[in-house]
């Protein structure tokens, strides 16, 4: 059985109502019952009291006459009366005076048990079970003639209960449906108020619209209820509209500082692409002029001089490759990206074909994994992988036997690639500094370069949504993790999807 | 039915339920047998007693009435221990004896004996209005008694004359009436 305390206040008051009906109900039905039944017998013992005295009031005459068949044709009449089962007059020994028996009635030789004259009441009514046995003293002028004493059965009080407790079932009835009636009423005024409420509490969790309304009329609890209800969700309408304006302001703030941005950004990029193609024109008069001057004037210069033009002619170099990948990074964030599955697979191997190519004196081992497809710009990727590659052949250049491995796994939804190499490795105190421009680790001297390798590599994985970091450790090689985001059925990866979502 | 019983406990018991004790004797003995006389007329007092209650005199109501015999009857002892032993009750009775016709006055009640030789047409034409006439000889409620005594199946009846009440200015009761057997 449900709890009591889980049922719906709906149908606790209908269940209260019924019971207290019921309660109130059997207690008047059973006082009813008693009661009527009590009536019954108190009219009855009055009634046989009556007839008592009246067949007594005429037996007085026979009595003093003697004459026993007057009295026997008086009590006959008394057939009429078919509740009464025998009536006898006595005389005043007690013998039998005149009798009346009911004709089929069972005769019971019961042991009147005869008053004395002088002693108790006059008229006296005993009831032994359905029976009722009125014993009457009959006098005249003070003188003892006899008593009558009358037999009925409460026959009728069987029907009359039966009567009362068919009644009383009715009114039950009847009283049990006015209770659920009024209850129903109730349920007007107190549970359907109180649902309503439940609902439209249940409607605003779901709906998160706090602009609603509960109407909240009279002066009851449940008003109560109601109105302060709606004062919370005044509070909390107020609350979440200001909220929202707060969001929509930092929105449009936001929006403005990204525009201002990317205003900026812009401008700074075609400065610098402007700077550095500007810087290409008198670096190519430079390097010319001073090789025109070294081969023309090769014998008016000392070995001295020229050694110094040499000088020159290769810091020019130095500076047009410094300029280039300048404008090599400029592209790359300027670049449009055209997102395709790519084959991690192909690309690699053509970036490292291409690198042992340009390294055949090299020992250099390759271990490497099957690699998940990813989706992202084919050429930006490539350039990753070509980056990523010839930085760990140039950092393995100083060891006898390089060794790179190349592998993949997926964690946290997103496919992490990486390449390890057996290189110099760097202090991890400069891991920050690894990808950005110009920055290196190692003088040129060292391992030859200008320090836009890895930044290029930096800007196109952030481009594609992932992130990038290093693992190292100096003299004992260093590794290179990107994430990328997993393909999905509808080829477009899911962080992708979220950001434009967002 | 009653037989034949003997009251024996007649003197302890209270004067004043005294009647209602020879009513019973008398009702024991009510079932005598012929020419037990001292039973009949004891009886037949406790009736011409018993009659004055039944009977509406008419006159103004007094506690005082007289029954009289008309010729010697046994009637007469048992009549004046009814009248000793009521003689402190609502109706106490007066006895009185005619010897002869002649004699014959104004009393509540007159019990005619069968023993009296004069026809009944004389006695009642001396007999003044107000007066119960009672006989106790066949035929007497027809001549003009109001009462009579009769013994059917050895019980003590009286017959009842209504033209002769309402002449003699009386009226009986219907208690009494209903025990009566009328004759016209």
């Amino acid at each position: 059985m449900e709890k009591f305390s889980n049922i719906s206040i709906r149908k606790k008051l209908i269940l209260l109502q019924a019971t207290t009906a019921f309660i109130a109900l059997i207690i008047c039905c059973s006082l009813f019952v008693f009661n009527g039944i009590a009536t019954f017998r108190l009219s009855a013992q009055r009634k046989m009291q009556s007839i008592a005295r009246i067949i007594g009031a005429n037996s007085v005459s026979a009595l003093m006459f003697m004459d026993q068949d007057a009295d026997s044709v008086l009590l006959y009449k008394l057939h009429q009366e078919t509740d009464i089962i025998d009536a006898v007059v006595l005389d005043k020994k007690g013998q039998v005076f005149a009798s009346f028996y009911r004709p089929g009635a069972p005769r019971e030789n019961y042991n009147f048990n005869f008053p004395k004259p002088d002693e108790g009441e006059m008229i006296t009514s005993e009831f032994s079970g359905d029976k009722l046995l009125v014993k009457y003293k009959i006098f005249n002028d003070k003188v003892f003639l006899g008593t009558i004493v009358i037999r009925s059965e409460l026959g009728d009080l069987k029907l009359i209960l039966r009567n009362y407790i068919m009644v009383a079932t009715l009114v039950l009835i009847a009283g049990l449906i006015t209770a659920v009636i009024i209850s129903l009423f109730l349920e007007k005024t107190i549970s359907k108020r109180l649902l309503a409420l439940v609902s439209k509490t249940r409607e605003i969790a779901d709906s998160h619209n706090y602009a609603v309304h509960i109407p909240a009329e009279g002066r009851d609890e449940i008003a109560v209820l109601s109105k302060e209800f709606n004062a919370l969700l005044l509070q909390i309408n107020t609350m979440e509209t200001s909220l929202k304006n707060a969001n929509a302001e930092l929105e449009v703030r936001v929006q403005q500082r990204t525009v201002e941005l990317e205003t900026a950004n812009k401008e700074l990029e075609s400065f610098s692409y402007s700077v550095s193609h500007d810087l290409k024109a008198p670096l190519r008069a430079i390097n010319g002029f001073t090789e025109i001057l070294v081969k023309k004037y090769a014998d008016k210069i000392d070995d001295k001089g020229k050694e110094l033009a040499r000088v020159i002619v290769a810091n020019g170099k130095k500076m047009g490759q410094l300029i280039e990948d300048l404008l090599e990074f400029s592209r790359i964030g300027r670049r449009e990206m055209v997102f395709t599955e790519v084959s991690m697979d192909e690309i690699l191997q053509m970036a490292l074909t291409d690198a042992m190519n340009m390294n055949k004196t090299r020992n250099i081992v390759i271990n490497k994994e099957k690699l998940p497809p990813a989706l992202g710009d084919r050429s930006l990727l490539v350039q990753v992988w070509t980056n990523l590659i010839s930085n760990a052949i140039k950092y393995t250049g100083h060891k006898e036997k390089a060794e790179i491995t190349i592998g993949s796994y997926e964690e946290d939804g997103r496919n992490i690639y990486f390449i390890k190499d057996n290189g110099a490795g760097f202090d991890m105190k400069y891991k920050d500094k690894l990808f950005k421009v110009f920055q290196r680790l190692h003088g040129s001297d060292e391992f030859e370069g200008t320090g836009i390798g890895l930044a290029n590599v930096s800007r196109i994985i952030t481009r594609h949504g992932g992130t990038i970091w290093t693992e190292a450790k100096v003299n004992e090689g260093a590794a290179f993790y990107f994430s990328l985001p997993v393909v999905n059925r509808k080829g477009v990866p899911e962080i992708l999807l979220k950001t434009s979502v967002n | 039915m009653q037989t034949n019983r003997r009251n024996t406990s007649r003197s302890a018991i209270p004067l004043k339920w005294y009647s209602g004790l020879m009513l019973c004797s008398v009702f024991v003995l009510c079932s005598f047998q012929a020419g037990n006389r001292d039973n009949e007329y004891k009886l037949k007092a406790a009736f011409l007693y018993n009659f004055i209650q039944y009977i509406d005199w008419g006159t103004v109501s007094t506690n005082e009435y007289t029954i009289c015999m008309v010729g010697s009857s046994p009637i007469e002892a048992p009549l004046r221990e009814i009248a000793m032993t009521r003689k402190d009750s609502d109706k106490k009775i007066k006895i009185c004896h005619y010897r002869s016709v002649s004699e014959i006055g104004f009393s509540n009640i007159l019990f005619v004996s069968k023993d009296v030789e004069e026809s009944l047409d004389i006695i009642l034409a001396k007999v003044p209005k107000g007066t119960l006439v009672v006989g106790e000889k066949p035929g007497c409620a027809q001549d003009g008694a109001a009462m009579n005594f009769v013994i059917i199946d050895n019980k003590l009846k009286f017959e009842s004359n209504l033209k002769a009440l309402s002449t003699a200015g009386l009226k009986a009761s219907s208690q009494l009436l209903k025990l009566a057997i009328i004759k016209e």
